[in-house]
């Protein structure tokens, strides 16, 4: 049996709506020859079809998922690159810091102040981790 | 002397080269974040499948008079279609997102003020190095850096377009599919039942003319609120099929993107958004 498209199934429900309205329509025209019951049964009739219009509409929006799988992963995909790009233009500011870092861990080291050596390496560790 | 004009000529088709993929790079940026801001637009709507649902199920209630502890009502399937549409919804913001902040100019500004800091004030034994020096140096090299890294990320931004163009295109329109007909079409439900509700009331004959005054009253009330959620969601749609528009020409002229016509096709698109987004605020109010 084939299956019911996204767009079958919209229509599907535009039909409901339509055949709702022509109901309560044949309803309001007739009201005073209607009986009671009928009248009664009539609107119980056009509320369950409203109902189910209702329903098929948000079963439209799931057959959506079938055409729309493949290009949900593509883009994905293709965000999660866009992400990896920045990332890497990002480092390379984390690259110069490092280099500072390195430059003033090497003039520590030439100016033989343990102290100052001290302080560089955790200045390059810190520039490293950012 | 030869090998200074040589690099000199190098660094000058550098400079112009990145200045220029600048100007490029705005307009991608200019349309990509009109396009998020608008995507984002969706949020504002305030109404989903399974809000329509559980608001019906107790307005049926409410018609037949029936009071129970609990609703019972079942949304599983109007559950089912909010997921599908969050699903579409964040993968579209996702890639927008992505694209304005790669065109994004600061990106690339990078900051050299700590690695001139450490060349000027560090004592390297015998060596000392003038400030003009390194500022001189800091400045090329940062214009250097930009300009390299601005070709790069045009490259990159190119590549990712020509990719994102077929999918991003499915997506846009089945988006746009479930909110103007799907989304929209279950307030044509609530519009109906509504219509159905306050005509029986009145034909009824069991109210006072007071009454039924109020009860059209009320009637009208809640279908401008439909309307108004309406016009939200047309207007919604329709800056969707502007960022699709947009996106095919950015793809269609994604290798010459420094042309006049380009940069002012683009900026239209992004007008036409922007506009869509003033349109739509208006209707919050």
């Amino acid at each position: 049996m084939a299956t019911l498209t996204a767009k079958q199934a919209n229509d599907l429900g535009k039909d409901f709506l339509a055949l709702a309205q022509a109901i309560g329509d044949f309803r309001y025209d007739n009201w005073n020859t209607l009986s009671k019951e009928d009248n009664q049964r009539l609107s119980d009739f056009q509320w369950s079809i409203l109902n189910y219009g209702e329903d098929i509409l948000a079963l439209s929006v799931i057959l959506v998922m079938d055409d729309v799988e493949a290009s949900l992963t593509k883009i994905n995909t293709i965000s999660s690159k866009i992400k990896g790009t920045i990332q890497v233009l990002k480092n390379i500011q984390k690259g110069i810091d490092v280099a500072a870092a390195i430059v003033t861990l090497g003039a520590a080291i030439i100016s033989k102040s343990p102290k100052v050596i001290a302080d560089s390496i955790d200045g390059l560790v810190k520039s490293w981790d950012s | 002397m030869k090998r200074v004009i040589q690099q000199n000529r190098i660094t000058l088709f550098l400079i112009i080269a990145g200045l220029s993929s600048c100007v490029s790079l705005q307009k991608v940026n200019d349309f990509s974040s009109t396009s998020s801001k608008g995507i984002k637009e969706f949020e504002e709507i305030n109404y989903s499948f399974k809000q329509h649902c559980i608001y019906e199920c107790q307005f049926d209630s409410i018609r037949k008079f029936v009071i129970n502890r609990e609703t019972g009502c079942h949304c599983d399937n109007f559950a089912k279609a909010d997921n599908v549409t969050l699903l579409i919804y964040n993968a579209i913001k996702g890639y927008f997102d992505g694209l304005t902040n790669l065109s994004n100019k600061d990106l690339t500004n990078y900051n050299f003020d700590a690695l001139k800091k450490s060349l000027t004030e560090g004592t390297f034994g015998n060596i000392k190095i003038d400030k003009n020096h390194v500022d001189a140096y800091s400045a090329l090299s940062k214009i250097l850096l930009k300009a390299s890294t601005d070709i790069y990320r045009k490259k990159k931004l190119i590549e990712y377009i020509e990719d994102a163009n077929a999918p991003i295109q499915i997506l846009l329109s089945e988006f746009q599919f479930i909110i103007q007909n799907n989304l929209r079409g279950e307030l044509d439900f609530k519009r109906e039942k509504l219509y159905t509700y306050y005509k029986n009331m009145i034909n009824n004959n069991t109210l006072t003319d007071y009454e039924k005054g109020m009860a059209t009253t009320d009637y009208y009330q809640q279908l401008l609120e439909v309307t108004t959620k309406q016009n939200q969601i047309d207007a919604f749609a329709k800056s969707l099929k502007s960022m699709a528009e947009g996106h095919q020409k950015l793809y269609e002229n994604r290798n010459k993107m420094q042309a006049k016509e380009v940069k002012e096709l683009l900026t239209g698109y992004a007008s036409d958004i922007q506009d869509i987004i003033s349109e739509f605020n208006k209707l919050k109010k």
